[in-house]
């Protein structure tokens, strides 16, 4: 049995999955595989690259089906056909590194009980995705420890850290899940891996439910890529939040729509945000398997200001507030609504600009570097940060 | 009107000092600002290409000059000292700054300065935390650079900042002390009064790096450090202020430049107190303990043994058998261990091959973008 299964869902970003293919095929690691899950309308590219070019048999793609699929069937497609002992799920403009299936091998030694594996993560914008200044994230730690799965249910279910968004990401995306895990979520579930659209939020609200140990390391392992065609890049450009969001409603008919009566905000609109978007899919999570949420309405309110703090302009800190009050008016009888006091408006003095070390993390401005894609960004970033070879044989001691 | 001028003096004897200066003046002129000047002080024996360059460039902000026919024996004879006299009156900045071929500073040095005089107008030395970048040639294996993350801007006192230099008070194989002209900005100002008061020179020694560092602690009236680094230190994995042994040695005083760093400052710090007839007790202890710390920035069991037997010969031989009590360096960069990187002490370490960047101009270009933005630093100030 291979060690590792690396998903690489896709829809028509084809060029951006060929070079995180090709990052991936240039390891010499045969510990691993990689399902290309394409759901593109036009099926050439990636069947020309991967089988007449690459030829690489590590590599396997699933065609598209006759009609587009949601993004959560894809993914579902997709974990069917591993093979793998530890499955992960990265986006086709993301990077993991491959020997990942080493540090499994270790952490199941390591960590008996162990079936999930999370770990921070580097962001990177792709260079077609800077309308403004942007700015890659290097987490500089490297311990690796065991996580308390009370605290964990407590910041994902019942948002107790009361931020914009938990600090949690536990699930298969950007993580490695063992299989046995992840049958036990298949039967547990609804008979799927994969039910709300919502993919990655709603696998971590599985993994840390279900999970016997999960694992942190802070030695972060993959990228967030995040081109001009991503969902991600929402997070740089308002107009493309909207866009994204109506597009991913679309896509997702005939699934769990994301608006539900017992969480009535509106997602769709000018004050959508992410905050909202992942507070949709905990809150779905936990209202369809009975997860206490003895809290949330009080932390939610106190979330969703710290959201209208990060407003860029007065025009989105409006919308948002806009957008969260008619929701706490109309969610349960407006019980939590007197809680949400967002402060006054205050303009940043900068955007994207502050580069430097905060909280163990290097900001660095990527405009003025040389990677163009987040596997070049990943070798530039390890050379600050703990050597793999190094992680692997568990050193301790280091000369300064 | 010019805030800053940033002088390289370029001597023939430093091969590829002609192209690393043409690399470093490149970046600084892609900077928008005009309120700077570069003066490079061509010393060489071939005046040829840097004249090109400037030419090419035409660019105001950007002035080659030579000494001509008495370049050579002005550079071979008269040392680097008379070599940075001799480029001084022709600057045009308010404040001045030195480097060397091999190292790159920043045109932004006058936004800190801007930030800086906006809020302490008496100001009239200014210092920064300095990167060291060895060029990929002169790497033996794998260099990590060590990089300070702080923003803070600081107002040192005058007396703590003697302790620190004259007394090595907390030094490590150096002074912990940054001050002067070179790889730092002193103000032209302060600059003249430091000719009056040397026998009408600014700079003097061999070394005129250490000889402008305790000019400026002595006579400075504001002194101001950011935790930044705006320069870039080119090291050729000789001690920085090495000289030629011949020249070096200082009766009573049995240290050689070639020891180290520790005992090649000390030497010229000798010098400059025997100039100016300053006498100090209580210092010795901090200098041995720099000596040991020096011996432990060796980068091999050889390079330490040698050095640590170089060091307690000249401690014996300067303080007897006592002196050596507090010697005791110990190695520490043992070569079978790897070296560490990630962050410890508010100070980033990373292999110098991030990023493939292949001067001292690139480098600077890649911390710049991994730290505290300069033009941020007025509206943190605010």
């Amino acid at each position: 049995m291979v060690q590792l299964s690396i998903c690489l869902p896709t829809r028509n970003r084809q060029s951006y999955c060929i070079e995180t293919i090709k990052a991936l095929a240039a390891s010499e690691s045969r510990g691993f595989e990689v399902i290309v899950a394409d759901n593109s309308d036009d099926p050439g590219p990636l069947d020309a690259f991967l089988n007449k070019q690459l030829k690489d048999g590590r590599f396997r793609l699933i065609p598209p089906a006759p009609a587009v699929l949601p993004m959560v069937n894809n993914w579902e497609r997709a974990v069917e056909q591993t093979e793998g002992r530890w499955i992960t799920v990265i986006g086709d403009d993301d990077f993991v590194d491959p020997r990942l299936s080493e540090l499994t091998r270790l952490f199941e030694v390591k960590y008996r009980d162990a079936d999930a594996i999370s770990w921070e993560c580097m962001t990177f914008q792709w260079p077609d995705n800077r309308p403004a200044p942007t700015l890659a994230r290097i987490p500089l730690a490297s311990g690796a420890s065991i996580l308390s799965k009370q605290a964990l249910a407590d910041q994902l279910y019942r948002w107790s850290e009361r931020k914009r968004h938990p600090g949690v990401g536990v699930g298969i995306y950007h993580g490695a899940i063992k299989r046995s895990l992840m049958e036990r979520v298949k039967q547990s579930y609804g008979g799927r891996y994969f039910e709300h659209p919502n993919v990655d939020w709603e696998s971590s609200c599985k993994v840390v439910s279900t999970a016997r140990a999960i694992v942190h390391s802070q030695r972060p392992l993959s990228v967030l890529g995040a081109c001009a065609a991503s969902n991600s890049a929402a997070t740089v450009s308002r107009e493309t939040m909207g866009t994204r969001l109506a597009t991913f409603e679309t896509e997702t008919t005939g699934g769990i729509s994301l608006n539900q009566p017992f969480f009535p905000f509106r997602l769709a609109g000018s004050g959508a945000s992410l905050c909202l978007s992942i507070a949709t899919t905990t809150t779905w999570f936990c209202h369809t398997y009975g997860i206490d949420l003895a809290g949330f309405g009080a932390n939610f309110a106190h979330a969703a200001m710290d959201e209208c703090r990060y407003s860029h302009t007065r025009e989105e800190y409006d919308a948002k507030v806009d957008c969260f009050a008619r929701g706490f008016a109309a969610w349960e009888g407006g019980r939590w609504a007197a809680m949400f006091k967002p402060p006054a408006f205050a303009p940043p003095k900068t955007i994207n600009q502050l580069s430097g070390v905060s909280d163990e993390t290097l900001h660095v401005r990527e405009a003025e570097l040389g990677p163009t894609t987040p596997e070049e960004f990943y070798r530039f970033a390890e050379h600050v940060i703990m050597p793999m070879d190094n992680l692997l044989a568990g050193t301790k001691v280091f000369a300064l | 009107m010019t805030l800053l001028s940033i002088c390289i003096p370029v001597f023939g004897h430093s091969p590829g000092s002609q192209a690393a200066v043409i690399d470093s003046v490149r970046q600084m002129l892609g900077n928008a600002r005009d309120d700077f000047q570069i003066l490079i002080g061509d010393f060489s024996s071939d005046t040829e290409p840097l004249s090109r360059f400037a030419s090419q460039q035409s660019d105001p902000r950007l002035t080659v000059m030579s000494p001509g026919p008495a370049s050579g024996e002005l550079a071979a004879a008269a040392s680097k000292a008379a070599c940075w006299n001799w480029m001084v009156p022709h600057t045009r900045g308010e404040w001045i700054c030195l480097i060397e071929a091999s190292d790159y500073a920043d045109p932004d040095i006058c936004a800190v300065l801007e930030a800086t005089l906006k809020r302490v107008p008496q100001a009239d030395a200014l210092s920064w935390s300095r990167a060291g970048y060895v060029w990929p040639a002169a790497r033996a294996g794998r260099e990590i650079a060590r990089i300070g993350t702080g923003s803070s801007l600081n107002l040192p006192q005058q007396k703590d900042m003697m302790q620190k230099l004259f007394y090595w008070a907390d030094a490590g194989a150096r002074p912990d002390c940054f001050f002067g002209a070179w790889h730092g900005a002193v103000r032209r100002e302060l600059l003249e009064r430091i000719r009056a008061a040397f026998s009408d020179v600014y700079f003097e020694q061999e070394a005129p790096e250490t000889d402008s560092l305790c000019k400026t602690v002595l006579m400075a009236q504001c002194m101001v450090y950011w935790e930044r680094p705006l320069s870039v230190q080119g090291l050729a994995g000789t001690p920085e202020h090495a000289l030629p042994e011949a020249e070096a040695r200082l009766e009573g005083f049995p240290f050689t430049t070639g020891m180290g760093n520790a005992a090649a400052i000390a030497l010229s710090m000798e010098r400059f107190k025997q100039r100016c007839g300053i006498e100090l007790e209580g210092w010795e202890a901090g200098f041995i303990k720099a000596c040991a710390h020096d011996c432990e920035t060796a980068t091999s069991g050889e390079e330490f043994h040698t050095r640590k037997a170089a060091y307690a010969q000249a401690i014996t031989q300067w303080r007897g058998k006592k002196g050596l009590a507090g010697f005791k360096p110990e190695f520490r960069r043992n070569p079978k261990l790897p070296r560490f990187q990630g962050l410890k002490d508010q100070h980033l370490h990373f292999d110098m091959e991030m990023d493939r960047t292949a001067s001292a101009a690139e480098f600077y270009r890649l911390i710049n973008a991994m730290l505290f933005p300069v033009h941020l630093l007025d509206d943190k100030l605010a």
